[in-house]
């Protein structure tokens, strides 16, 4: 389904709209999704446009990438002492075949856990409101929403060698409501996404959408 | 003094195979107890946003319980066993 920038905001003719058109049609497994199609949130109202899904930039998952290598180089060196002591035949096929599939579901879990918390940490800009989903560990999320007309102020911030060399970064929005600050963590584009935020304020202060 | 003639304290039941294996034990709980929770976690999340990926997600979680309680268990018996 190709997609289909609403009319409302085509005609307001805002420089947000070029600058995000590389990213339509973008499957929903990206950090960075324009007009996504087959995608709401709770809340959601019926004329409401979702402009903007975003999430943290993969690199900034490297570091569990190294864990799990770390993981697998353990299991491997744990693999060759065992081979190395002086056991019964028996006991040595056990406890490899016992340590290879308890790392094999550690190994596991990290991967899926680390991809379980980039999916749904998640930044939803629509026409209406901003929301910010934070999968903050394994028992705890949080959900904020604030309205496109509370907020008062957007920067963004690019910090360390990372974010320099990947291009991602930090947008925080100040909004007049009672969560003061909000902040979309280490995601790709930051300039396209204050300029979206600020071209949005400016239409929704001039009442075109 | 001859310390030999001294009673020595049994500590069968505390050796070195029998605390790894506990120890185990507790591990493979705990994760299969993340597991759980971890499911219950993405029914939540995939009912806030509702994304075409949401399906995969949710049938992907489930398949790692299933494989963290089977995978625990198999585990667990080689392990006890040895």
């Amino acid at each position: 389904m190709p997609t289909k920038v609403p009319k409302k905001i085509l005609a307001a003719n805002k420089s947000f709209v070029q600058r995000i058109a590389d990213s339509f049609d973008k499957s929903p497994v990206t950090s960075f999704v324009a007009f996504p199609q087959q995608t709401s949130f709770d809340g959601q109202d019926k004329d409401e446009n979702i402009i903007l899904i975003i999430r943290q930039h993969p690199a900034v998952y490297i570091p569990q990438f190294f864990l799990v290598l770390a993981l697998i180089v353990v299991a491997i060196v744990f693999n060759v002492a065992l081979s190395n002591l002086d056991l019964v035949v028996g006991t040595r096929i056990a406890l490899t075949a016992g340590l290879g599939i308890f790392f094999f579901l550690i190994v596991l879990a990290v991967i899926f856990y680390t991809f379980i918390k980039w999916f749904y940490t998640v930044n939803i800009v629509t026409d209406e409101r901003i929301v910010d989903l934070d999968f903050k560990n394994i028992l705890a999320h949080e959900y904020s929403e604030a309205q496109i007309e509370k907020i008062e102020d957007v920067t963004h911030r690019v910090n360390g060698f990372l974010g320099l060399l990947f291009d991602f970064g930090t947008v925080t929005i100040q909004t007049a409501g009672t969560k003061p600050e909000f902040e979309f963590d280490n995601v790709p584009r930051p300039r396209d996404v204050q300029d979206t935020l600020l071209d949005l304020l400016e239409m929704k202060q001039k009442g075109q959408i | 003094m001859d310390f030999n003639l001294w009673p020595q304290p049994n500590i069968d039941f505390l050796n070195l195979a029998w605390i790894l294996k506990v120890l185990f034990f507790v591990l493979i709980f705990g994760y299969v107890f993340f597991a759980f929770l971890l499911t219950f976690r993405v029914r939540i999340l995939a009912d806030t946003v509702h994304t075409s990926f949401n399906k995969v997600v949710r049938v992907a979680s489930v398949l790692h319980l299933i494989i963290a309680l089977i995978g625990g268990i198999l585990a667990l018996a080689i392990i006890l066993m040895a």
